[in-house]
């Protein structure tokens, strides 16, 4: 009976003790780590890199197209959403639709790409001068890097090429012969 | 009588509580996955919590459906989205994918992109974040598809395709 009493509570006592230790353990031994992330580092790709440093629609659109070269632009009525809520299409004097641009944006300081195209033919000297001017109304903000980016339009006019100048990248196709700008990080 | 069966109750639960005790907190203290219903997730670390701060660095995050979250930041040809699962309100699976020409090398920006999701389970321990971080940085210069088990993690990392980027944390399951 006395065996059977000790043996009994024994068993009893390492069962309750078992379980209390290992609650114990779970409880006291939190796994290392924080309930927040860390800070995202200095390059952390951001909202704002979404549109064109210092280009605005009225730079290009009204400035650059409108006034120094007499084009029309107007609002697409059906914008591409997935490049921006708006879209405005730029169509050259005289019916030529050989050239045109279209600007994609949220807002007027809030470009998130343009293209141009010329459908002249390679070697034209109207597609030199059409994307060596792009360039150059693009970085009307960062004027140091005009020069650079006009002779690298000029330069590479009739090749696949592209290349990035503050923040910015150039992006010149042959078929169909175009010049892209997109924001670069 | 009575006493005697008190006295190795008692001693019986010491030694029983004190063998339970022992291991369990050694495993939780130095896990650095908790089991989450079937898988394991990332201790203490919330999944709102890392939607939150990609939120407010201007991602945009949408939930999928239930416990499925992608966040997708389109900067012109550049492409940075990140899905992440969500077990009991930790973080079971983090997949990443970054689209960009395919003729350009990584920049400091994806490359930030890259190495802050990658090392989300080890916001305790500098010494596999850094591990983490140098196997990353290794294998995108290496330019070669990889597969790695680092603290308790199978991290996958896919170049292969031309003009992207795939990255994979999983909690590894014993």
């Amino acid at each position: 009976m006395t065996v059977l009493v000790t043996v009994a509570a024994l068993l009893a006592g390492m069962l309750g003790g078992g379980a209390v230790g290992a609650l114990a353990g779970t409880v006291t031994g939190t796994p290392p780590g924080s309930s927040e992330p860390p800070p995202m580092p200095e390059n952390f790709p951001e909202g704002d890199n979404r549109y064109l440093p210092g280009v605005t629609v009225t730079l290009i659109a009204k400035q650059w197209l409108e006034r120094a070269n007499s084009w029309t632009c107007a609002a697409e009525p059906d914008p591409d959403l997935e490049r921006g809520k708006y879209e405005t299409r730029c169509e050259a004097p005289g019916a030529d639709i050989s050239v045109y641009a279209v600007i994609n944006h949220d807002d007027d300081a809030k470009v998130t790409g343009i293209w141009v195209a010329c459908r002249y033919r390679t070697g034209s000297r109207m597609c030199r001068s059409l994307f060596e001017k792009f360039a150059d109304a693009l970085l009307q903000s960062q004027r140091e890097l005009i020069k650079p980016a006009t002779e690298w339009a000029k330069k590479n006019v009739d090749r696949d090429s592209a290349a990035v100048f503050g923040g910015i990248r150039m992006e010149i196709s042959l078929s169909p012969h175009e010049m892209q700008a997109t924001p670069w990080v | 009588m009575l006493m005697v069966a008190a006295i190795v109750g008692l001693l019986g639960a010491l030694v029983a509580g004190v063998g339970a005790y022992l291991p369990t907190n050694r495993y939780q203290a130095t896990a650095t996955t908790v089991p989450c219903r079937r898988v394991v997730c990332i201790p203490v670390l919330k999944a709102s919590a890392v939607i939150d701060a990609l939120k407010a660095k201007g991602h945009p995050c949408e939930q999928e459906r239930d416990h499925h979250w992608k966040c997708e930041l389109m900067v012109g040809t550049l492409t940075f989205e990140t899905t992440i699962e969500e077990v009991e309100g930790l973080i079971s699976d983090v997949s990443v994918l970054v689209v960009r020409p395919p003729d350009e090398e990584p920049t400091e920006a994806v490359m930030d992109y890259l190495l802050w999701l990658a090392a989300l389970p080890y916001t305790a321990d500098e010494a596999l974040t850094e591990e983490i971080n140098d196997w990353v940085v290794d294998r995108i210069e290496a330019d070669e598809d990889a597969e790695a088990e680092i603290g308790g993690y199978n991290y996958y990392v896919v170049t292969s395709n031309p003009g992207s980027i795939r990255l994979r944390v999983i909690g590894a399951l014993r």
